[in-house]
C-alpha cells in the first residue's frame, strides 16, 4: 500500500511574508469586524447627509449600532414550508467566506495562511457567494426573494468571469499566484497603475459579490428586498454583517493585488495596508448611493461584450510586458 | 496527526454528503449536498500538496451546482420548491450496479500489489502532474477546446428559432437588432 | 399523495417566450407594496421573474381630488418611488426631501431651485438613461387607444424625464387624469419583475379608475 503525501502546511518555498501562528486568525477577524464596523458607519453618515436630517450626518454614525440594536430584539419570522437549514447555511456563510478570503491577506509582512494559489483561493471564495446567495432566496420559499436570488444569479454570469480575468493580470505580472509575492512584484510601480482595466473590472466585481450598489437588484425595493425579503432579527443582522465583511475582504484583497501591498513612506507596512484598505473600502462605500442600479438582464452584455474583451487585451498587454521584462 | 484526522474527516463528509444527494427529497438540497461531497474532495486535495487542482475544484463545483440548481428548479417538472420528490429512480438496477463496481474496485485496490515510491516527489507537484496527464498530448488538447467551444456554439445557434434574419432584418442592413429582450450594449 | 404541500397548491406548467415548458406562479402584487400605486392589485402569473399574464383593478375607494400642495407632493413621491425602483438611493432621497417640504407648512413650500437641481441629476445619468432607454416604448397611437395621459408616449426614459419636468414647471401643476386600470396590465406582460415596476412608476400615476363594463373611448 502507498503511502499519502500529507503535509503540515502548504509551505512556499523563499515566500516573502511570514506565516503567524493559527491564532492570531482572531486579530484577523478582529480587523474584518472593524471594517464593517467603518463602512456602516459611513454609509450611516452618507444616508444621513443625503436625506437631510436633523442632527446631520453625526446622526448617521450611530446607524449600525441602532439598526443592529434593533434586530437583535426583532422576533424570527417564519414561512410556510421553508426549507431552514438551506436557507440559514446561505445567510450565515457570507461571514465565513469572507474570513476566508482574508485568510490569504497578507498584513504587511504577516500572513495566516501563505497558500501558493492563493489568488485562486480568493476566487473559488467570491464563486461560494454565488451559493450562498442563492440559498438565502431559496430557502424562505417566497416568490420574492426567489426572484432575488435569480437575480443574483444573472448578475454572476455577467461579472464572475471579467472578474476571474481580472485576477489573472497580477498574477501573470508577478507571475506567481501567491499573495504575497504578488505584493512585493510591485516594487516602485503598483499594478493598478499599469493594468487600470484590471484593477476598475475587479472593484466592480467586488461590489458585485457584496450584492453592493449598482449591483444591489437582487436586493431590491422592487421585490421587497429580495433576497432578504423573509429574513429578520439576528439573521437579517448576519446577513448584512456578510455583506459589509464581503466588501471589506474584498477592500483588502485589493491592497496586495493592485496598490502595493504594505509600500509606502514613514508608515510601517502593516499600517499602510490598513489604510489603503480603508480608502477603497470608503470609495465602494461611497459609489453605492450615486449610482443607479445595473439591471441585470442588461448588465449580461456589458459584462460578455465589453467587460471581458477589456481584461482579455488587458491580460494579453501584461503578458507580453512580462515575457519582455524577463 | 492533525492533518490526518482532517483528511480522513473530509473523506467522511465527502462520502456522507454523496449519499445524502440520493436520500434527500428536494432537488436544491440534492444538488446543494453534491456541492459539499465536491468541496470536501477539493479540500482534500490540497492535503494531496496539489493545492491548484484542489482550489479549481471547489471553483469550478460550487459555480456549477449553482448553476445547475437553478436549471434542476426551473425544468424538471412539478414544483419542486414544495413537493418532497424522489431522488432516485431504476432503484434496483442502480443498488445491483453499485454494489458490483463497488466490489470490484476494492477487490483491485485490496489484491493488486502497488508498486513502492521510487525517488522523491517533484518539488512542483502540479506541474509534473499536467505534464504527466497532458504533456505529450498537448496538441490534442489544444485542438479539442476551441472545437468543442464551437460545437456548443454552433448547437446554440441551430437550436435558436430567431436567426439573425429576424434580428438585422431581411437584408441584414438593420443597424440595432429587433429582440425580445434587448441586451445592454445597443448593438 | 398531497398534491398541496404546506397548503399551498402545486405551480402548474406553461410555454415560456422561448417555447419551453416552465412553471407558472400566481402572485399577487399591491395593494400596498413599497413604492407602488395606492390600491392598485395586479394579478400575474409568473414564469421565473417574467409576467406572462397580468390583471389590474383597483381597491378602496378613489381619493379625492386634493388642492395644488397636495398635486406636487403626489407627483414628487411618483419620482421618490421612480427612483428608489431604480435603485438609486441619493436621487431619491434628494427628492424626497422636496416633497417633505413640499407638505411642510412653510411660508414657501415649492423649492424650485431644488427642483432644478433633481431635474439637472437625473437629466444628467447616463447610466440611468442607459438602463431605461427602449423599455416599453408606447406610440402615440397606443397611449390614445390605452386611455393613458398624452404625455406617456415614448420609453420609459422618456416618460421619467417628463415626469420630472412636470413636477420642477414653475407654473400651476395641473390635474393628471385618472387612469383606468384594465388597461394597465398589457403594460407590463412580457417583461420581467423589476421592467414592469419601472414601467408602471414612469405612468406617474395620480388617480386610478376602477374597471367598468362599458368600454367608451376616454379621448376623442
Amino acid at each position: 500500500m502507498g503511502e499519502l503525501a500529507l503535509v503540515q502546511s502548504p509551505g512556499v518555498p523563499d515566500s516573502p511574508v511570514v506565516t503567524v501562528a493559527p491564532g492570531w486568525a482572531l486579530a484577523a477577524v478582529a480587523i474584518l469586524g472593524a471594517l464593517v464596523l467603518v463602512a456602516g458607519m459611513l454609509d450611516g453618515v452618507l444616508s444621513a447627509r443625503s436625506s437631510g436630517g436633523p442632527g446631520g450626518g453625526a446622526s448617521g454614525a450611530a446607524r449600525p449600532f441602532g439598526e443592529a440594536a434593533r434586530l437583535m430584539r426583532q422576533r424570527r419570522r417564519t414561512t410556510v414550508q421553508a426549507d431552514t437549514l438551506l436557507w440559514r447555511v446561505g445567510g450565515a456563510g457570507l461571514i465565513v467566506t469572507a474570513a476566508l478570503m482574508v485568510a490569504v491577506v497578507p498584513l504587511g509582512r504577516w500572513t495566516i495562511f501563505d497558500l501558493d494559489v492563493g489568488v485562486m483561493w480568493f476566487n473559488a471564495m467570491d464563486v461560494l457567494v454565488w451559493a450562498l446567495v442563492w440559498l438565502t432566496g431559496w430557502g424562505a420559499n417566497s416568490a420574492h426573494s426567489l426572484v432575488g436570488g435569480y437575480r443574483f444569479l444573472a448578475h454572476g454570469l455577467g461579472y464572475e468571469l471579467p472578474l476571474m480575468f481580472a485576477l489573472v493580470a497580477p498574477a501573470i505580472a508577478a507571475q506567481s499566484l501567491n499573495v504575497g509575492t504578488v505584493a512585493a512584484a510591485q516594487d516602485g510601480l503598483w499594478f493598478a497603475v499599469w493594468m487600470p482595466v484590471a484593477f476598475l473590472v475587479y472593484l466592480l466585481g467586488v461590489a458585485a459579490f457584496s450584492v453592493w450598489g449598482p449591483f444591489a437588484p437582487a436586493l431590491g425595493s422592487d421585490i421587497a428586498g429580495g433576497v432578504r425579503a423573509e429574513l429578520s432579527g439576528v439573521d437579517r443582522l448576519v446577513f448584512e454583517t456578510g455583506r459589509y465583511a464581503l466588501l471589506g475582504a474584498g477592500a483588502a484583497f485589493s491592497v496586495p493585488m493592485f496598490l502595493g501591498g504594505g509600500a509606502g513612506p514613514l508608515l510601517p507596512d502593516w499600517a499602510w495596508v490598513l489604510v489603503k484598505t480603508l480608502a477603497v473600502l470608503s470609495l465602494l462605500v461611497w459609489l453605492q448611493r450615486r449610482l443607479p442600479a445595473f439591471r441585470p438582464d442588461m448588465f449580461m452584455e456589458v459584462g460578455w461584450m465589453v467587460l471581458l474583451p477589456a481584461v482579455l487585451v488587458q491580460d494579453l498587454l501584461v503578458a507580453v510586458i512580462a515575457v519582455w521584462r524577463a | 496527526m492533525v492533518a490526518d484526522i482532517a483528511f480522513w474527516g473530509l473523506g467522511l463528509v465527502a462520502v456522507i454528503s454523496g449519499a445524502a444527494v440520493f436520500y434527500v427529497d428536494s432537488m436544491a438540497r440534492a444538488t446543494y449536498a453534491l456541492a459539499l461531497s465536491f468541496i470536501a474532495v477539493g479540500l482534500q486535495v490540497l492535503f494531496l500538496q496539489q493545492n491548484y487542482v484542489g482550489v479549481v475544484t471547489v471553483l469550478m463545483m460550487v459555480m456549477e451546482m449553482a448553476v445547475m440548481a437553478v436549471y434542476m428548479v426551473m425544468f424538471m417538472g412539478m414544483n419542486p420548491a414544495l413537493m418532497p420528490m424522489s431522488m432516485v429512480h431504476s432503484n434496483r438496477t442502480a443498488v445491483a450496479t453499485a454494489v458490483l463496481t463497488f466490489g470490484v474496485l476494492a477487490a483491485g485496490i485490496l489484491l493488486v500489489d502497488w508498486p513502492a515510491r521510487r525517488g522523491s516527489p517533484p518539488p512542483e507537484v502540479t506541474v509534473a502532474l499536467g505534464e504527466a496527464l497532458m504533456g505529450p498530448k498537448m496538441l490534442v488538447m489544444a485542438v479539442i477546446s476551441p472545437v468543442m467551444v464551437a460545437t456548443i456554439v454552433a448547437g446554440v445557434v441551430l437550436a435558436a428559432h430567431r436567426t439573425r434574419y429576424d434580428r438585422f432584418g431581411d437584408d441584414l442592413k438593420q443597424r440595432a437588432p429587433e429582440d425580445p429582450q434587448p441586451g445592454g450594449v445597443g448593438r | 399523495m398531497d398534491m398541496s404541500p404546506g397548503g399551498i397548491p402545486l405551480a402548474g406548467g406553461g410555454e415560456d417566450r422561448d417555447g419551453l415548458e416552465m412553471d407558472v406562479l400566481k402572485v399577487r402584487l399591491g395593494p400596498v407594496l413599497p413604492y407602488w400605486p395606492a390600491g392598485l392589485v395586479l394579478h400575474c402569473s409568473l414564469q421565473g421573474d417574467v409576467v406572462t399574464e397580468a390583471r389590474a383593478e383597483v381597491l378602496g375607494a378613489a381619493d379625492e381630488a386634493g388642492d395644488e400642495t397636495d398635486a406636487r407632493a403626489r407627483a414628487l413621491d411618483n419620482i421618490v418611488s421612480f427612483l428608489a425602483l431604480a435603485g438609486w438611493e441619493d436621487a431619491a432621497a434628494q427628492a424626497r426631501t422636496l416633497r417633505d417640504a413640499a407638505l411642510g407648512a412653510g411660508e414657501d413650500p415649492v423649492d424650485l431651485r431644488g427642483l432644478e437641481r433633481l431635474q439637472r441629476r437625473v437629466r444628467r445619468s447616463r447610466l440611468l438613461r442607459w438602463s431605461l432607454r427602449g423599455l416599453r416604448p408606447l406610440t402615440e397611437e397606443e397611449v390614445r387607444h390605452q386611455g393613458l395621459p398624452a404625455d406617456s408616449a415614448g420609453d420609459t426614459y422618456d416618460r421619467l424625464v417628463r415626469m420630472v419636468d412636470r413636477a420642477a414647471a414653475a407654473s400651476r401643476l395641473g390635474d393628471r387624469p385618472a387612469v383606468r386600470v384594465e388597461h394597465l396590465g398589457k403594460l407590463v406582460v412580457g417583461l420581467d419583475l423589476a421592467a414592469a415596476r419601472l414601467v408602471l412608476a414612469s405612468l406617474d400615476l395620480h388617480e386610478l379608475r376602477a374597471h367598468h363594463a362599458q368600454h367608451e373611448a376616454a379621448h376623442g
